[in-house]
């Protein structure tokens, strides 16, 4: 008993109170050091080291002249999109995308992952989790294609549905109310199945004891889920939240570009897609490095709070 | 899977596998350098000249048309094709990585992006060089002054005509509704009415449509309609000013058309976001039955839809009267332009070395290899004339049309044979765009510079196209789209005007 407890001790590291006591310890665990070396190498790498380009957003960046050679210009580039006259509508655009990507998309996988969990028939549920995986694989120009062809008016099935049952074509494509529909129905079509991997990993792991503890005490179906598996995923939940949340800007740049039009331009520009035709298209790679920076920024500040909220709700959190 | 993992790592097997191994690397270094090794010692010494240029076709060249020009042009040629659609990215990334081609290819509408590069000395300046090529020398100075920068000469220019701009048709359509071909604007509206409305297939269904259209407002039918409208192209010169095109009166009628056209359901429905395949589809299948937009483009059209319905049958017309007579724009006479990167040319010599090969590839033999490829494989000659035989047509699609990206100034090259009998509708359209040089209207800030423009061009313009789009679709009107164009001027539009009207006035 003493021995174990004194084993225990030995795993929790004592603080290091001097700098050969620090050495002693990485030496004890070099192994673990060592496996961990490919990863720090890796986000040094590609993660730290490349974010040095991000100087470029403060000169006017030349190619040919390289950052040593491009003129210094302060913080031009941040002035000129904090007061284009476009700025709170791509601004606004990008954040309304985001929540409606997090009230409408991010439950979705929690549903059906719990309604996987409730099927029985185990062929029935393999098939259906398989089936649902695919649109994951689909490229958005494929899916934009299709809803392209299904949602014309030159003979579109849906405009064809709704003319064949005495209502009005509605031109889909071409309106400004229909694009946030539009979008936020794609984002769940493709991606939904592929988002219930992780939760039915978590759900797999609960232990089936409780269930049939409650079973015993009479809860049904859902008691069982509220009360058990709910709970049980809840973790994974929120730190999927955060991450979900970190990642706020992502909407999809491919997937927002091909949906955009003439006429859906007031809604549907966000940030990504305004990086491209103001500044990459036109060479102006400074002005994009700042805008770019300034998303990730936005980004930085609502994982932070998300992560703080969740820390506040007694939850882990993601560090 | 399993099983098949099991054997690799059998011992035996695992030596096995690393025999094999071994034996290719050996017989791939062997191929490579195989066919090299003897003239290796003779041409070692001949330059290199790396090329990146774009692949309009499936394939790159055959390599035998490769070798045959290297031999006579005494270069050793080391060419990236990379695929049209996503050559401007390629092109954006090695000059971004400094990484670029000893020669490379611009597109006329990369090039304004790459002016910046051009005046901080990435590429070499070739006009005082061209006077020593006895081909180069004769090249379009007009031409070359509309690519220069500042008025120097930076690229060799490949070649096209200044307008391919009209309207093809469904020629049977319009015998079975007993109309004549279009001369007029009312005319092809009348023509587009009756091929929506009076069942031109004569199927009694009411499913056809006039006019097919798609999301492109230059090279769509917009641009070219402003034309037989009187519009100027994208500048207007009006005493001491120049104006932009969408502030003109022959802009909104050409709006004003294009909206009737849409409310009366003559045209594609979709057409604001409908791509050039969807646009060409319509048409081939039979849906639509007017296309306005390259000529050039009747030949492929027609072939297609006559797989369909062999009894579909085109043809084209390039004169359409508006209020103020025939009119249509124009475009630079230059596809693109060859820069040469200082950084990969080191040396003046070298620069000399290169220039000497493209000189070359006017010549007579290497122009026409360029061309039509191997007399014989590829092509017959008849009375001096050029023979393009039906049954080796895909060999020279596969073989050798990638290489037309290779050759400048072609269309006035005199060394190039002629060919006697090519496909009738390509002829006819070719024939047109000869004819449209009678009434070119010439954009004349082409060879101008703005920086506004060079910095806000693109977000500027998208004000206007979404303000015409929304307009012709009937969801803003005159008012709003004066705004709009308001919003233009306080943006940039404004400084675009001075600066052009600057330059213009100034020279």
């Amino acid at each position: 008993m003493q021995e174990a407890r004194a084993e225990v001790l030995e795993l929790i590291p004592p603080k290091p109170r001097r700098h050969s006591e620090l050495k002693k310890r990485i030496w004890k665990n070099k192994l673990l050091y060592l496996m961990a070396l490919p990863g720090i190498l890796f986000f040094i790498l590609f993660k730290y080291v490349p974010m040095y380009g991000l100087v470029i957003s403060l000169q006017d960046f030349k190619p040919y002249q390289g950052i040593r050679g491009s003129e210094w210009v302060g913080l031009e580039h941040f002035k000129r999109l904090f007061t284009e006259p476009d700025f709170l509508m791509i601004l606004t655009n990008t954040l309304v995308l985001f929540g409606m990507n997090l009230l409408f998309f991010f439950p979705i996988p929690i549903i059906l992952a719990l309604m996987l969990n409730e099927v029985r028939i185990a062929v029935f549920k393999r098939t259906v989790q398989t089936l649902v995986y695919i649109p994951h694989f689909m490229s958005w120009v494929i899916i934009v294609s299709i809803s392209y062809v299904m949602l014309t008016m030159d003979g579109g099935i849906i405009n064809e549905l709704i003319a064949y049952f005495g209502g009005e074509k509605i031109n889909f494509l071409l309106s400004s109310e229909w694009f946030r529909p539009m979008y936020i129905l794609q984002v769940i079509w493709r991606e939904a199945g592929w988002g219930t991997i992780i939760y039915l990993a978590a759900i797999a792991a609960i232990d089936p004891g409780l269930y049939e503890a409650a079973r015993i005490d009479g809860a049904g179906r859902f008691r069982q889920i509220w009360h058990i598996t709910l709970p049980a995923i809840r973790s994974v939940i929120i730190v999927l939240l955060i991450l979900k949340i970190g990642d706020v800007l992502e909407l999809g740049f491919e997937h927002v570009y091909l949906l955009l039009n003439s006429m859906n331009r007031g809604v549907g520009e966000i940030i990504d897609t305004y990086v491209y035709t103001a500044g990459l298209q036109q060479g102006q790679f400074s002005y994009s490095t700042a805008i770019g920076f300034f998303k990730s920024f936005i980004g930085l500040i609502l994982v932070m709070a998300a992560n703080w909220l969740a820390k506040r709700m007694g939850e882990d959190g993601v560090y | 899977m399993i099983s098949q993992r099991d054997h690799v790592s059998h011992p035996k097997f695992r030596y096995v596998s690393i025999i094999w191994v071994l034996l290719l690397a050996v017989l791939l270094t062997a191929c490579s350098k195989g066919p090299g090794t003897p003239a290796a010692s003779a041409e070692a010494r001949k330059p290199v000249v790396s090329i990146m240029a774009p692949l309009h076709f499936p394939h790159p060249p055959h390599e035998d048309v490769v070798q045959e020009i290297e031999r006579r042009t005494g270069v050793e040629l080391e060419i990236v094709w990379v695929p049209n659609e996503i050559y401007t990215d390629k092109m954006n990334t090695s000059l971004t990585t400094n990484s670029m081609k000893k020669v490379t290819f611009v597109k006329n509408t990369d090039y304004v992006f790459l002016k910046t590069s051009i005046r901080s000395g990435a590429f070499w300046e070739i006009g005082p060089y061209l006077k020593d090529y006895p081909n180069l020398k004769h090249l379009n100075t007009d031409i070359l002054q509309q690519a220069a920068v500042e008025g120097k000469i930076y690229g060799l220019y490949t070649e096209r005509p200044s307008s391919r701009q009209g309207v093809i048709l469904r020629k049977d359509w319009l015998d079975a509704l007993q109309m004549k071909e279009p001369g007029t604007i009312e005319e092809l509206y009348e023509v587009i009415r009756r091929f929506t409305q009076d069942d031109p297939d004569r199927n009694g269904q009411h499913d056809t449509i006039g006019l097919t259209d798609r999301n492109d407002l230059i090279y769509g039918a917009f641009k070219t309609l402003s034309s037989y409208f009187g519009a100027p192209n994208n500048w207007g010169v009006e005493g001491e000013r120049l104006i932009p095109e969408f502030e003109t009166q022959p802009y909104f009628d050409t709006m004003d058309f294009m909206k009737r056209l849409y409310a009366e359901g003559l045209m594609n429905q979709d057409f604001a976001v409908t791509s050039k395949q969807m646009q060409r589809d319509l048409l081939i299948r039979g849906k639509a039955g007017v296309y306005i937009g390259s000529m050039t483009d009747v030949q492929r059209l027609a072939d297609e839809a006559q797989k369909i319905n062999p009894e579909a049958e085109f043809t084209v017309v390039n004169r359409i009267k508006g209020p103020t007579g025939y009119h249509v724009w124009s475009i630079p006479n230059y596809n693109g332009l060859y820069l040469f990167s200082k950084k990969a040319i080191p040396t003046e010599e070298e620069l000399r070395r290169i220039l000497q090969f493209f000189d070359s590839t006017m010549e007579k033999d290497v122009a026409n290899m360029l061309r039509y490829g191997f007399e014989g494989r590829h092509y017959l000659v008849k009375d001096g004339k050029v023979v393009l035989p039906e049954e080796s047509s895909q060999k020279r699609v596969t073989e050798v049309n990638a290489l037309h990206a290779l050759m400048i100034a072609d269309l006035s090259n005199p060394n190039l044979m002629r060919v006697s009998e090519g496909e009738p509708l390509m002829e006819f359209a070719e024939q047109l765009s000869q004819d449209n040089e009678k009434f070119i209207v010439k954009d004349p800030v082409a060879h101008l510079e703005s920086a506004t423009y060079d910095e806000r061009g693109a977000a500027l313009y998208k004000i206007v196209s979404d303000a015409t789009y929304n307009y012709m679709l009937g969801h803003i009107g005159k008012e709003q789209f004066r705004e709009e164009i308001r919003r233009w001027r306080e943006e940039g539009g404004d400084a675009m005007i001075q600066e052009y009207t600057k330059a213009y006035f100034g020279e």
